[in-house]
């Protein structure tokens, strides 16, 4: 199943998760708007000019080109949605019982992979801001390690007191300690 | 060049020039999926999807290229 994370000996993998998919359905929404607006202005277009006894869409010469430059436009936003599944998809944090992988993608060439050892993990916490996170369940994971001025962040987690409570367990318990 | 001729060959310019952009586009983000991803069935499942959805795009705007004169 793993592609690209090459686990250690002993190593075990416990979870790997993305954000939540709340945050993925909001750019679809955001993209699906985008793809009627064009096609709502030419339909307005054509009831006005219907007054002048003239359709957009019958016209035999406008047909094709409207047919291509509706073409043209679903590609773009098909494309665009990819783009953005993409960031979705590959923003990641892959938990195993002796390290958590962070893999930040910010772009479709700005990705940085980090990884923190559990047992050098000072202190994890977790912060749900809002009404839509606190009912959907998604929320911030802050997690500081020893020896390290980086903290380690995962916005939109899904389940965070969940994954909290996975990483303390593999933790050993002098280390860690959980706010 | 009448104005027709002209048309025509603007949206054909239009054509090569987004097919040219996609093709180069769809290997740049085919690869992130399978070289970055976690999991390839899932990395298949978008591929398969992806070029399926471009490749209708494409079919409708070729097809009504031809109409275009």
């Amino acid at each position: 199943m793993s592609l690209t994370i090459t686990l250690e000996e002993n190593e075990v993998l416990l979870r790997s998760v993305r954000k939540h998919w709340f945050f993925m359905l909001g750019s679809s929404v955001t993209l699906l708007f985008a793809y009627a607006v064009p096609f709502a202005a030419l339909a307005a277009a054509n009831q006005i000019s219907l007054f002048q006894k003239f359709s957009f869409v019958t016209s035999p010469t406008l047909v094709p080109i409207l047919l291509f430059l509706s073409g043209l436009w679903t590609l773009v936003l098909w494309v665009a949605f990819f783009s953005t599944w993409t960031i979705y998809f590959l923003d990641s944090w892959t938990i195993t019982n002796m390290r958590v992988i962070v893999v930040n993608q910010r772009g479709l060439f700005r990705r940085s992979v980090a990884s923190f050892r559990l047992d050098r993990l000072q202190e994890i916490a977790v912060d749900t801001d809002g009404f839509i996170a606190t009912m959907l369940g998604f929320g911030t994971i802050h997690a500081v390690t020893a020896g390290s001025d980086d903290e380690f962040i995962m916005h939109g987690a899904p389940d965070p007191e969940g994954l909290k409570a996975l990483i303390l367990e593999h933790t050993p318990h002098e280390t860690a300690s959980a706010t | 060049m009448t104005t027709s001729t002209a048309l025509s060959l603007g949206f054909h310019a239009l054509f090569y020039f987004t097919l040219l952009f996609v093709v180069i586009y769809s290997v740049l983000i085919i690869y992130h999926w399978f070289t970055f991803g976690t999991n390839k069935h899932l990395a298949t499942i978008a591929t398969v999807t992806y070029l399926a959805g471009v490749g209708a795009c494409f079919a409708l705007m070729g097809t009504t290229l031809l109409s275009i004169s």
